[in-house]
């Protein structure tokens, strides 16, 4: 019973002192962490749209400037090793996208990672009706169908926001938003692929 | 003779043996998942390098200062609990000051939790050893381990890409960006930056470093004289 009570207190020390540790870092890096993630997602718009992204873009149901010349729509499409996060352009019915996070294979699918591979930005400014037409990556038929989907899913995204919110009574802005910039990255890419 | 007896004092053999003799990398074979997927670049494998040297180090170390206290049938979950710990603090530090580093590696810093070289050093000698001795074998362990990453770090980079030091001011600095060398126009060898590449690579430098080994055992006095006693 004393060797239980002594092994019970000697874990609950070393898990104490190992809490102690992550929560006092993650106070101390928690401003730096933020401030990269929001300036990579600051990044990653300005590159879609080729100029300097507004810093008070507001989002609904991950879409942002709903009523505007262009959109950001973000969301997922079921790849082949689950969800691939996406973050679209829709501008003039033309269409930039970029993969913020997935789980595909590794080697097979790094042509939707654009950090390594720059398939996704020659297909820039794609007209929507083309991007469902794009030819297939041979291997990744799962993964390239998820892609090929991502324009569609992007296109009833928009559309039932600017239904829930119509753009004549609210022009941009409908509702103040809850989400925030740095949620456009929703992490870096889990995948080294 | 063992090796690992417990209650002798600090020594710099305890540091030459855990980085030449049995270093992880080419003597022991371990660790090999993030040596060979990250030592694509110098730059790479110099990220790699100080993250598993800041987590061996912190873990050798922390086992050996709290050796008495952990109960020895939990021993292995309190050394994952402690290296976890440590591997992920090296993650917050990374995404927070080294955040273009980080996305280029961050998996495979994540992994370190499961690198059997740390778990190793942790069970083999950091659990049963004073933290002077603790502290230096995680030393000799974590400069083994980058003698490995950045000599398959530079030899990859050189073949496959044609460059030597690229992209070092990712991890030092718009500064360090003046270190790149390009060697070679053209890159002689592109397959060296591709997983078979790093296979091949390492495997004929894994050789060497034994044939080395054997050749400076061979002629050691000791062995000369069991040749011609």
């Amino acid at each position: 019973m004393r060797s239980q009570l002594t092994t019970i207190a000697a874990l609950l020390v070393i898990g104490g002192l190992c809490g102690l540790a992550l929560t006092q870092t993650y106070e101390s890096t928690r401003q730096p962490v933020t401030e990269n993630r929001i300036r990579q997602a600051q990044a990653l718009l300005s590159e879609l749209l080729q100029r300097q992204a507004p810093v008070d873009l507001q989002w609904q149901q991950g879409v942002a400037n709903a009523c505007g010349d262009w959109q950001f729509v973000r969301g997922t499409s079921p790849g082949y090793a689950g969800p691939i996060a996406y973050l679209a352009l829709l501008q003039n019915q033309h269409i930039s996208l970029r993969v913020t996070r997935h789980q595909e294979t590794p080697g097979i699918a790094d042509f939707i990672d654009h950090r390594k591979d720059r398939y996704l930005a020659e297909q820039d400014n794609t007209a929507i009706a083309d991007w469902a037409q794009l030819d297939n990556i041979s291997g990744a038929t799962i993964t390239h169908k998820a892609l090929r989907g991502m324009a569609a899913r992007a296109q009833t995204q928009l559309h039932n926001t600017r239904e829930q919110y119509p753009c004549e009574q609210n022009p941009t802005q409908a509702n103040p938003s809850r989400e925030t910039q740095s949620e456009v990255q929703q992490g870096e890419p889990t995948s080294e692929s | 003779m063992k090796y690992n007896r417990a209650n002798q004092p600090v020594s710099p053999n305890d540091f030459t043996h855990a980085a030449i003799a049995n270093n992880p990398a080419w003597a022991q074979l371990l660790g090999l998942c993030p040596l060979l997927a990250v030592s694509n670049t110098v730059a790479n494998a110099t990220g790699l390098a100080l993250a598993s040297a800041f987590v061996v180090i912190g873990s050798n170390t922390s086992i050996s200062l709290l050796r008495r206290i952990i109960p020895d049938i939990a021993r292995l979950p309190c050394f994952v609990l402690i290296i976890a710990t440590f591997t992920t603090l090296t993650v917050m530090l990374l995404e927070a000051y080294a955040f273009d580093l980080y996305s280029r590696i961050a998996l495979f810093v994540q992994i370190i939790v499961t690198n059997c070289m740390i778990l190793g050093r942790a069970e083999v000698f950091a659990s049963r050893q004073p933290v002077g001795r603790a502290l230096m074998d995680a030393l000799g362990t974590a400069v083994g381990f980058a003698l490995a990453l950045l000599l398959l770090g530079a030899v990859r980079e050189v073949l496959g890409q044609g460059t030597l030091m690229a992209d070092m001011d990712l991890l030092f600095g718009p500064a360090a960006a003046a270190l790149q060398l390009q060697v070679f126009a053209v890159p002689p060898l592109a397959l060296a930056l591709l997983p078979p590449g790093a296979f091949i690579i390492a495997g004929l430098a894994f050789a060497l470093a034994q044939s080395l080994g054997s050749t400076a055992k061979a002629t050691t006095p000791h062995a000369e004289a069991q040749k011609h006693p």
